[in-house]
């Protein structure tokens, strides 16, 4: 056990980690604070105080139609984190799994399942979104579907590639050896040495997740109203780009906020759960 | 054998010190080691992982890490090369001291074919153009017994066996005629029979050009038939040295007598048990402040522990009239 | 633990033949393939053991996944104690594996560098020859067969990159042991060791094949080292059998031009006995 303290340890000293580590805890206690609270409601309309500069009511001011924007900055974080943890979730349980079992009985198997993702990879994320929604209307779930979809190729490429070079190595051979079946093997040892591999492309793939979600919702496909997304906030920055400038920032460092924060987040741990065990003699 | 003639020998190591930084501070990696070489004389290092032979081999090229402090005195033909500015440095290895490294998948570069590499430090250092470079490399190729080397010139690495790729590693170590020539391990990763014929290249050439080899291996049977000289390292310092064939027939220091008891050796029955040393090599962090084999050693005195152990001669001069030092004051009692 | 009472002749291979298909370098025609072993041909008794000589590409590794039933032949058949280990069920073949277990030539690459050596050790007796009495009895297990290759029971609950290669290395054996096996199969066991960790681990096997009467099918590079440890000895060269029989005499009076020529070139052999094998 003193082995995971000292790994903590480590971890708390290195930059990445902490500074993306501390973003990301921001973020996500902004969502949860806004499931309880936020300074105004965020279905508020004030029109007599619209495009306010910021004040000590307003701390960032009010939107076209006198919304509070510190508070729809706040609850729209929910959309990204929602966005973020169900897409990512989509692709690890998904295509996770695809990957390993493509590494594991290899051959045609492998085959298909390589091509297929290599077919939805080529399809643009956003190009699936468009499609999803002619079909079944805009909406958040619809693009949690898409973007999630997208995920899946990534996470079982990635995994597949991992997982074949815990293959190689003798101590699976070993395990056949002791009578341990493939799927036996891929749960006790293949996927606890590719842990740390897709732990780092989570963190990536959520920073992308949030980016898709914001130009999906930017392009009016995503979140609709009055559900306050990020990227409807840039959107509706643009129209009044003459008159408050400002309204397009605060979305837009949001969002480049969280996706930096999540990157830092993952070089960190990228660092402190790899050469861990490469450096160990 | 000391040519007193030429007070400048070609390699002058004294009280070489070497300190790396550890995921536990500071440790003492190189503890004074000092040699002295001839042109056209053969030395061995022998010792296993963790004895600084490598390590060694890498101060005098200058490629140690940056942060590695290095401290007393290599002089090459005279030259100071500890504190020597990398430039400076750079100027000094492929053209007059060159190294022929243990790994030649890893040491070549798998996208540069074979010819490329070779004239690499022909261009660097002689200011070849590319034309006769590549002809020079043919004539080293075709030195280093290489079939068919015309039409390995364009190869790459991959395309040639484990022990063609040594050979081409040598003629890139010898292109510009070097003065001194570090081969680390050069024959571990090949198969046996591989190794005795590159073994008998390394020997030929190093004859033919007269050059100073320092050969560094874990394998004692090696030394045996290639160096005249061989230094037994341990925990950074250098325990034994004689003349070859004085080494093999009268060892003095204890961890030499475990090194060789332990070998298996082709004329021992079945099931013999080898003798080992007991115990394992420590961290360099955890070497005692004395004699760095103090722990493991039969013949330990308290004394050991605590004082670093004076250099001793070991009684005759040998056939060849090179010392036949041990770095253990206790030695006549085994 | 070994299922059923150990025949006489505990390894039988009999014209074993791979070939590996390789990957295609060109769009249309045959792929190319490899015949890795051809007609390889051998017996082992129990108790007694064999040493398999060859130079990288001789196929004796090939030869070690074979015996252990890690991959399919091409041709011939491994006949374990009288069972054919590659036409045997899976629950069958389950069961004959407690008889026959293996050691890896990578100290760092054959232990999990995730799981504990306790979860390591006992790893066999999971899923081979479970003990009815659960957790303490495998743990009881694990720390007897740490013991007798002379490690610590505190040793059961650290990681592998706490130890050093020998340490490591003792610990696969350890791991190998624990279903009590008739053969042990060690590919290059020690290769990759210091000359004297190579001794001590080269000493604890003997002391365990003495102790337990274990067979070895030692696969080895090192003429030296299956001297010391084999009976017997078959030599491969390009995947083919060139010489064998008992080692004292091969290595003495060998017949075959390529035994000859990888016993002179053992560095430094200037032993009185190859000073015999020419007069």
């Amino acid at each position: 056990m003193q082995d995971k303290n000292h790994a903590l340890r480590r971890a708390l000293r290195h930059p990445s980690f902490v500074a993306g580590g501390a973003m990301v805890l921001l973020l996500v206690l902004c969502a949860v604070l806004s499931l309880f609270w936020s300074p105004y409601p965020v279905a508020d309309i004030d029109i007599p105080n619209k495009l306010a500069s910021p004040s000590a009511a307003h701390w960032m001011g009010t939107d076209s139609l006198g919304r509070d924007i510190g508070s729809l900055l706040l609850v729209g974080s929910q959309n990204s984190l929602l966005v973020g943890f169900i897409a990512v979730g989509i692709g690890l349980g998904v295509g996770v799994p695809l990957g390993l079992l493509a590494s594991a009985r290899r051959g045609w198997v492998e085959e298909v399942i390589m091509r297929a993702s290599d077919f939805t990879f080529a399809f643009p994320a956003l190009l699936s979104a468009i499609m999803l929604t002619a079909i079944y209307g805009p909406g958040l779930v619809v693009s949690i579907a898409a973007i999630g979809i997208f995920n899946i190729p990534v996470f079982a490429r990635i995994s597949r590639g991992a997982a074949n070079a815990v293959w190689s190595r003798d101590f699976t051979a070993a395990a056949r050896a002791a009578g341990k079946g493939p799927v036996s093997i891929t749960v006790a040892h293949v996927l606890p040495n590719i842990a740390s591999v897709l732990i780092v492309q989570a963190t990536i793939q959520f920073a992308i997740a949030i980016l898709a979600e914001a130009a999906l919702s930017y392009l009016g496909l995503g979140t609709q109203p009055p559900q306050p997304s990020w990227g409807r906030m840039l959107n509706e920055a643009q129209s009044q780009m003459f008159q408050a400038p400002m309204l397009a920032v605060y979305p837009g460092a949001a969002i480049a906020l969280a996706v930096l924060g999540l990157n830092l987040l993952g070089d960190g741990l990228r660092d402190v759960l790899d050469p861990r065990l490469a450096r160990q003699r | 054998m000391a040519d007193m003639s030429n007070p400048t020998p070609l390699l002058q190591v004294s009280d070489l010190r070497v300190t790396l930084p550890t995921a536990r501070g500071w440790a003492q990696a190189l503890r004074g080691v000092s040699l002295r070489m001839e042109r056209g004389q053969t030395v061995g290092l022998i010792g296993e992982s963790g004895c600084g032979k490598s390590l060694t081999a890498l101060a005098l090229m200058g490629l140690l890490p940056e942060r590695a402090q290095v401290s007393g005195s290599i002089l090459l033909h005279g030259q100071e090369l500890v504190g020597m500015p990398e430039p400076q440095l750079c100027q000094l290895r492929g053209a007059r001291m060159a190294m022929i490294f243990q790994e030649p998948m890893t040491a070549l570069n798998p996208l540069h074919p074979i010819w490329k590499q070779i004239a690499e430090p022909l261009r660097l250092h002689q200011h070849m153009g590319v034309a006769e470079a590549k002809a020079r490399a043919l004539e080293l190729l075709d030195r280093v017994q290489l079939p068919r080397a015309r039409e390995r010139l364009d190869a790459y690495p991959h395309q040639l066996s484990g022990g063609q790729r040594q050979r081409v590693m040598i003629s890139i170590a010898l292109a510009c005629s070097p003065d001194l020539l570090i081969a680390d391990e050069p024959t571990t990763a090949l198969d046996v029979t591989v190794q005795k014929e590159v073994l008998a290249l390394i020997k030929q050439l190093v004859n033919e050009d007269g050059m100073g080899l320092l050969l560094i291996s874990h394998d004692l049977g090696l030394m045996q038939d290639q160096v005249d000289r061989v230094m037994v390292m341990y925990g950074g310092s250098v325990v034994e040295s004689a003349a070859t064939p004085e080494l093999f027939a009268h060892r003095a220091h204890p961890y030499t007598r475990g090194l060789f008891a332990a070998r298996p050796r082709l004329g021992l029955a079945r099931g013999t048990r080898l003798t080992t040393i007991s115990g394992s090599v420590p961290e360099l962090m955890d070497l005692p402040a004395g004699c760095a084999f103090a722990d493991r050693c039969t013949l330990a005195a308290d004394e050991c522990r605590h004082t670093p152990p004076q250099v001793e001669s070991v009684g005759l001069q040998g056939l060849s009239g090179e010392p036949h030092a041990v770095s253990c004051p206790r030695w006549r009692l085994s | 633990m070994t299922p059923s009472p150990i025949k006489p002749t505990l390894l039988e291979v009999r014209q074993l033949g791979r070939r590996f298909v390789m990957p295609r370098s060109a769009m249309w025609g045959p792929a190319s393939s490899l015949q890795a072993l051809s007609d390889v041909s051998l017996s082992l008794k129990a108790g007694k053991s064999l040493g398999i000589v060859g130079e990288s590409g001789s196929g004796k590794s090939t030869l070690a996944r074979l015996v252990m039933a890690l991959d399919q032949p091409t041709e011939g058949q491994v006949l374990f104690n009288g069972v054919d280990v590659h036409k045997a069920g899976t629950s069958q073949l389950r069961h004959l594996r407690s008889g026959f277990q293996m050691v890896f030539q990578d100290p760092y690459g054959s232990l999990d560098p995730r799981q504990k050596v306790l979860s390591i050790v006992t790893e066999p007796i999971q899923t081979l020859a479970k003990p009815s009495d659960g957790r303490s009895a495998l743990r009881e297990r694990a720390a007897e067969a740490l013991s007798e290759v002379g490690l610590r029971t505190a040793d059961l609950d650290k990681y592998p990159h706490e130890f050093s290669g020998g340490q490591r290395q003792r610990i696969a054996i350890a791991r190998a042991l624990i279903t009590r096996p008739a053969l042990i199969v060690a590919d290059e066991p020690v290769s990759a060791l210091d000359v004297s960790v190579q001794a001590q681990v080269l000493n604890l096997m003997m002391d365990l094949q003495d102790r337990y009467g274990l067979s070895y099918l030692l696969v080895s590079h090192d003429l030296a080292v299956v001297n010391l440890m084999c009976d017997d000895v078959l030599v491969l060269q390009s995947g083919q059998v060139v010489e064998q029989g008992p080692a004292a005499h091969i290595f003495q009076h060998a017949e075959h031009p390529y035994t000859r020529m990888l016993i002179s070139a053992v560095p430094g052999t200037r032993d009185a006995f190859l000073e015999q094998e020419k007069t």
